[in-house]
């Protein structure tokens, strides 16, 4: 599994921290970096608590082309 | 999530971490058998056998949690009091437990209780973990 290049952007665009998001979710900040380094593959839970922190949908920040 | 103490990866962290720490246990166990059947009866007083035998998979199963954040990551003042309380404890019991004369080996039998290490182990690593962990906040920000 690569790097989540497409949640860090979205992070970057929204201009929060890891730690921002983390908070916002209710993960770490470690959890937050293993899933966008592509260390973590998140459960359906947790991927939309990331997609409603972020304002983005599952598609957009997790779909696999 | 938000109300969840501990999110999914470090759940399972902690089930591996678990895992690996009960393989060692065993391993400890089948070790001082050998030992004490094919090279020496005693190595140590049965009451500092036993406190061994358990302190080397804890001290495991706390440092791995603490390095892979498993547990213990909340940097807050009570988490700090908590390991305050730890690194006295422990300077406590292994200023007690050296033994007269240094001896820590005497009549071939270990002769130093090492609870007060595993105290002090847990709050040293708890602190590096958090300046570690400071410095790379830093960098995400």
């Amino acid at each position: 599994m690569g790097k989540n290049l497409r949640l860090k952007a979205a992070r970057a665009e929204k201009d929060m921290s890891q730690k921002d998001v983390a908070e916002a979710v209710g993960i770490t900040r470690q959890t937050m970096n293993a899933i966008e380094n592509g260390d973590y593959n998140p459960t359906i839970k947790l991927c939309r608590a990331i997609c409603k922190a972020l304002d983005r949908t599952l598609d957009e920040l997790f779909w696999e082309n | 999530m938000k109300n969840e103490q501990f999110d999914e990866l470090q759940i399972r962290n902690r089930q591996k971490i678990s895992y690996q720490t009960m393989f060692l246990l065993l391993v400890t166990i089948l070790i001082n058998g050998i030992v004490k059947e094919y090279f020496t009866s005693d190595w140590a007083n049965p009451i500092l056998e036993a406190n061994i035998l358990v302190i080397i998979p804890a001290l495991y199963f706390v440092s791995m949690c603490i390095w892979k954040d498993a547990y213990f990551t909340d940097t807050g003042v009570k988490s700090n009091i908590v390991m305050c309380i730890f690194l006295i404890l422990g300077a406590i019991m292994i200023f007690l437990a050296i033994p007269d004369e240094n001896r820590f080996i005497y009549n071939n039998k270990l002769n130093f209780n090492p609870t007060g290490i595993f105290f002090v182990a847990i709050s040293g690593q708890y602190w590096i973990k958090g300046l570690i962990d400071r410095f790379k906040d830093k960098d995400d920000e």
